[in-house]
C-alpha cells in the first residue's frame, strides 16, 4: 500500500465512518422524535385540561366576585350616608349614589376629582385631615364642617378611616359623611318648642296665681278707692292733705285696674259662645268713655278705622275681646310719644297656610283685627317675650298693669285664634289677631213683629199633644190668633181624626209616650192625605226623627215652650207656603 | 490471595452501612430513572413525576435547563416545559446525571484524590458509552449512559465509608505503579468494582449495569451472557483515561484488553477517534458552563 494511497484510504474510511455515525444518529433521532411527539401530545392535552380547569375555577371566582361586588354596591347605594373612597392624592376613586345625588353630579364625573373641585368655597376643615390620616394611619371621627352644594351650604358630620392594602400601607381614605341639615333643624325645633312650652307654662301658672289672689285683693282695695272719696269730701279744699289723699286714690284705682286684669286672666278658659261682630266691638270701644279719656290725653295721635262692612262674625267673650282691643290701642298710643297715627282695620281672611310663629293653623275663614302704629317698634329679641305677664319695656307702674298683653295673648288663645306681630324698631308695629269666623247671626234681640203679621184667617188646626196643659196653652194662643183649634191626645187619635175630616195644619208633639210618636203619626197621616201640612213641636233638641219628619214635608220645627209670636209665625209661614 | 467472594460478608455490611445514609434515597431515585430509561413504553409524564417528587432534583434540573448550556429563550418554570424544551431523552440523562452527582458531591474532599475529577471522568465515560452505542450500533443503548455514570460508584463509596482503606490503596497504587483496583485487592482483598456491583445489585438495577460495573476492568471475566455493554464501558474507560479526561485510576493500561474489545465489537480506530473528539468537545462545553 502506497503511503499516499493509504493516506487517502484512511481519509475515505474516516469520512465513511463519520457518515455512518451520522446516519445511525439520524435513525435514532427519528424514532426518538416520534416518541417525543407522542409525549408532547400527552403533555399538551394534559395542559389543555389544566388550562380548562383553571379557567373554570377563575370563572367561578370571578362570578363570585361579581356577586359580592353587586351586593356591596347595593349596600353602598342604599345607605343614607354619603360614602366615598379617596386615593392618597385626595382624588375621589369611588362614591355611592347618595353622594352623587347630594351633589347632583353623575358618579363618573366625581371619579378623579379632588375635594376642592367638587366643593368649591367649602370649609377646609372637612378635608384638611386627609393628610393626617394618610400620615398616621389612624381614623378620625366626627369632623364637623360645611360644604357647598347645588342646594346650598350644608352642615356635615364626617368619619374617615384609612384604607390599607394587604401590606398595611395606607392607599387612601374611606369616608362616611352625614348631612346634618335635618338633624340640626329638628334640634332647633325642639329647642323652640321647649321655649314655647316653658312660656305657656309660665303664663298658665301666673294666671292661676293671679286668679287666686285677685278676689281677695279686690275686697281689700275697696277701702283704698272709696275712703279717699269720703275723706276728700270731708276736708277743706285748701287742706295740705288733699294732694296726698288724691295720690292714695289714684294708686288705689291703678291697683284696682291691675286686679281687674288679673281677674280677666283668671276667668280664662270659661267658654263664651256669644256671636259677636268685631266691628261692633271696635266701634263700641271707640265710643267708650275710657277711650275718649285716652284720646283727650294724646291729641297728637290720630286714630283711623277701616272696618270691613262684610266682616264675618266670630264667637267669643265680649268682655275679653273689649279688653283686648283696649289694651292694644292703649299700647299703640303709648308707643307713639310724638306725632303718630293708629290704624284699626278689620277684614276677612281665608287662612290655608301656617302663620308666622305657628306650626299648624286650622284652615278656614278668619275675621282679622289689625292694629297698626307708627311708634318706636319692638326689638326682635323682645318680640317673643312681650306677652309674658309683667314683661314690659316701659317703666313699670307708670302706665298699664303689666298684664295687658298677657290678657291679649290669653284671649286669642281662648278664641282658638292666632296672633301675628310685625315690628320694626323706629317704624312701628302691626298686631294682627285672627279669630275663627262663624256663619251664625248676631245673638241680638230682634224687634217684635206686629201681631197682624201672623194673624190667622180662621184656618182649622189640629194640635196633637199627650200633655193636657200643653194642649190648653196651644188652644188658647192659637185661638187668640183667630184659628179654629181642635186637640187630640195621641197619634192614633190624630190619624183617626184626619181620616174623618181634613185639617189645614197639624201641630205635632214629637214625643208621646206611650203610643206612636210625631214622626210615625205624620207618616200615617200622609198615607191618608199626602199633602197634609204640619209643623213639629218639641221640648227636646232637634234630632234625626225631627229631620226625617221635615224631609217628609213637615215645616218649621218649633221649640217648646209655646210662645205666641214663635208659634204664630211658624203656623202662618207653613200655611202661606205654596202647595207642593 | 482471597477472592472477592471471600469478602461477601464484608461487602454486605458495607452496603448496609451505605443504605443507612441518604445515599439510599438517592439510589432509589436513580433506580427509578434507569427503569424509565429501560422502558420503551415509558412516557415523559412518568419521568416528570419522578423528578417532581424530589424537590432538590427538580430544582437542579430547572437550574440546568435554564443555564446558558441549554439557553432557553424564556425562563422555564416547570418540568413539563423542560421536557418540551430539551426533549425526553435529554431530560432522562439530565435527571440521572443530577441524581448520581449528588453522591459524588457528598462529603468532604480528602488529600491526594479529587471527587470532582472522578465525576468528570464518570460523565465523560457515560457520554462515550452512549455515543458508541448510537453511532456504531445504531442502538439507543438504554443503560450505556447510566453505566458510564455509575461504574466508579465503588470508589466514592470507599471514599466515604472506608476512607483509610482508600488512602492506603491510593498510596500503594502510587508506590507500585499499579492500577487502583489491583492496589485495592492487594490492600483489602476486594476492589471498588466489587463494591459498586454489590450496591447496584442491592438497588435492583438492571443486570447489564450490575455486571457492567463489576467487570469494567476486564469484561472477559464477566459471566453475563451479553458482555457488549461491559466491553463498551471498558473501551470508554480506557479512552477517557488515555486522553486524560478527569480522574485516572489506572495510569498504565493494558492495551490488549482494549484492542480485543474493539475487535470483538468491530469498532475501528477512526470511530474511536471521532467519538473521543465529540466527548472532549462536550466535556469542555459543560466545564465552561460550570456544570461539572
Amino acid at each position: 500500500m502506497a503511503p499516499s494511497q493509504t493516506k487517502q484510504d484512511v481519509k475515505i474510511r474516516q469520512l465513511e465512518t463519520q457518515i455512518r455515525h451520522l446516519q445511525n444518529e439520524l435513525v435514532l433521532t427519528q424514532t426518538e422524535y416520534q416518541n417525543l411527539i407522542n409525549n408532547y401530545f400527552d403533555i399538551f392535552s394534559n395542559m389543555e385540561k389544566m388550562v380548562e380547569e383553571r379557567t373554570r375555577e377563575l370563572n367561578k371566582v370571578q362570578s363570585q366576585l361579581e356577586v359580592k361586588t353587586r351586593e356591596l354596591e347595593i349596600m353602598l347605594d342604599a345607605s343614607p350616608t354619603l360614602i366615598f373612597y379617596k386615593d392618597t392624592q385626595g382624588r375621589y376613586i369611588r362614591a355611592n349614589r347618595r353622594f352623587s345625588d347630594f351633589l347632583n353630579i353623575p358618579i363618573f364625573d366625581i371619579i378623579g376629582k379632588s375635594h376642592r373641585d367638587l366643593f368649591p368655597d367649602s370649609d377646609d376643615q372637612v378635608f384638611i385631615d386627609d393628610e393626617e390620616i394618610i400620615r398616621t394611619g389612624q381614623p378620625i371621627f366626627g369632623t364637623y364642617g360645611h360644604v357647598n352644594t347645588p342646594e346650598g351650604r350644608k352642615p356635615m358630620m364626617i368619619d374617615k378611616i384609612p384604607n390599607n392594602d394587604s401590606n398595611g400601607n395606607v392607599i387612601g381614605i374611606i369616608g362616611f359623611a352625614m348631612d346634618m341639615t335635618e338633624q340640626e333643624k329638628s334640634e332647633r325645633e325642639k329647642l323652640d318648642l321647649q321655649e314655647k312650652l316653658a312660656r305657656s307654662q309660665k303664663m298658665e301658672s301666673i294666671g292661676l296665681l293671679a286668679g287666686g289672689v285677685a278676689h281677695d285683693l279686690n275686697n281689700v282695695l275697696t277701702g283704698f278707692v272709696s275712703y279717699p272719696e269720703y275723706l276728700l269730701m270731708e276736708i277743706p279744699d285748701d287742706s295740705p292733705l288733699r294732694d296726698p289723699i288724691l295720690t292714695i286714690q289714684e294708686s288705689g284705682k291703678k291697683a284696682a285696674a291691675i286686679v281687674q286684669d288679673l281677674l280677666t286672666l283668671a276667668r280664662r278658659g270659661v267658654t263664651h259662645t256669644e256671636v259677636l261682630s268685631l266691628n261692633e266691638m271696635v266701634t263700641g270701644y271707640i265710643a267708650s268713655p275710657e277711650h275718649q279719656r285716652i284720646v283727650s290725653d294724646c291729641s297728637h295721635v290720630r286714630v283711623e278705622m277701616r272696618l270691613d262692612g262684610d266682616l264675618l262674625n266670630i264667637k267669643g267673650s265680649s268682655v275679653h275681646l273689649r279688653k283686648t282691643i283696649m289694651n292694644l290701642v292703649l299700647n299703640a298710643f303709648e308707643a307713639q310719644p310724638e306725632e303718630g297715627r293708629i290704624l284699626i282695620r278689620t277684614f276677612n281672611r281665608y287662612v290655608d297656610k301656617a302663620l308666622k310663629g305657628y306650626d299648624h293653623v286650622m284652615e278656614g275663614d278668619y275675621a282679622v283685627l289689625e292694629i297698626v302704629d307708627q311708634g318706636v317698634g319692638i326689638p326682635a329679641e323682645d318680640l317673643n317675650r312681650i306677652f309674658e305677664p309683667f314683661y314690659t319695656r316701659k317703666v313699670m307702674g307708670r302706665s298699664g298693669t303689666g298684664l295687658g298683653m298677657a290678657v291679649v295673648w290669653g284671649t286669642v288663645q281662648d278664641h282658638d285664634g292666632y296672633i301675628d306681630v310685625e315690628s320694626t324698631v323706629g317704624q312701628g308695629s302691626v298686631f294682627r289677631l285672627y279669630f275663627p269666623a262663624t256663619r251664625e247671626t248676631l245673638s241680638r234681640v230682634e224687634a217684635p213683629l206686629p201681631i197682624q203679621a201672623y194673624m190667622g184667617k180662621g184656618e182649622r188646626i189640629l194640635v196633637v199633644d199627650d200633655v193636657k196643659e200643653q194642649r190648653e196653652i196651644a188652644t188658647s194662643l192659637l185661638g187668640r190668633l183667630n184659628y179654629l183649634v181642635e186637640t187630640v191626645e195621641s197619634g192614633m187619635e190624630a190619624v183617626e181624626y184626619i181620616k174623618r175630616q181634613p185639617s189645614d195644619l197639624v201641630i205635632l208633639d214629637m214625643i208621646m209616650d206611650p203610643g206612636i210618636d210625631g214622626l210615625e203619626t205624620y207618616r200615617r197621616m200622609l198615607a191618608i192625605r199626602p199633602n197634609q201640612r204640619a209643623i213639629i213641636a218639641s221640648g227636646y233638641s232637634e234630632n234625626h226623627r225631627v229631620r226625617e219628619a221635615q224631609r217628609l214635608g213637615a215645616g218649621t220645627y218649633v221649640r217648646k215652650p209655646y210662645m205666641l209670636e214663635k208659634i204664630g209665625i211658624a203656623v202662618r209661614r207653613e200655611l202661606d207656603r205654596p202647595a207642593a | 490471595m482471597k477472592t472477592p467472594q471471600d469478602h461477601t460478608e464484608e461487602l454486605r455490611q458495607l452496603i448496609e452501612q451505605v443504605n443507612a445514609t441518604s445515599i439510599s434515597s438517592i439510589g432509589s431515585v436513580v433506580t427509578r430513572i434507569i427503569a424509565v430509561i429501560n422502558d420503551p413504553d415509558a412516557t415523559a409524564k412518568e419521568l416528570v413525576e419522578i423528578i417532581l417528587t424530589d424537590p432538590p432534583l427538580a430544582a437542579n434540573v430547572l437550574r440546568l435547563v435554564n443555564s446558558a448550556y441549554c439557553a432557553p429563550k424564556n425562563k422555564i418554570a416547570d418540568i413539563q416545559q423542560a421536557v418540551i424544551f430539551i426533549g425526553f431523552e435529554a431530560l432522562k440523562e439530565l435527571a440521572l446525571n443530577q441524581k448520581v452527582c449528588e453522591i459524588f458531591k457528598r462529603g468532604v474532599n480528602i488529600n491526594g484524590y479529587s471527587r470532582e475529577k472522578l465525576w468528570k471522568h464518570s460523565v465523560a465515560v457515560a457520554l462515550f458509552c452512549k455515543m458508541i452505542y448510537r453511532k456504531e450500533f445504531a442502538q439507543r443503548g438504554e443503560n450505556a449512559y447510566a453505566l458510564g455514570l455509575l461504574h466508579d460508584l465503588g470508589i466514592i463509596i470507599r471514599d466515604q465509608f472506608q476512607n483509610e482503606m482508600l488512602l492506603k490503596a491510593l498510596q500503594a497504587a502510587a508506590q507500585n505503579n499499579l492500577p487502583l483496583n489491583d492496589a485495592e485487592r492487594e490492600t483489602c482483598g476486594y476492589d471498588h468494582a466489587h463494591i459498586g456491583m454489590a450496591l447496584a445489585k442491592n438497588w435492583c438495577l438492571p443486570e447489564e449495569i450490575v455486571f457492567g460495573i463489576g467487570y469494567h476492568h476486564d469484561p472477559r471475566e464477566s459471566q453475563n451472557g451479553d458482555t457488549t455493554l461491559s466491553q463498551v464501558l471498558h473501551i470508554a474507560n480506557y479512552c477517557c483515561q488515555k486522553n486524560n479526561i478527569g480522574y485516572c485510576d489506572a495510569p498504565l493500561q493494558d492495551a490488549a484488553v482494549f484492542t480485543q474489545c474493539c475487535q470483538v465489537l468491530k469498532i475501528e480506530p477512526h470511530a474511536i477517534d471521532l467519538v473521543m473528539g465529540e466527548v472532549e468537545q462536550k466535556i469542555a462545553a459543560m466545564e465552561a458552563e460550570g456544570l461539572l
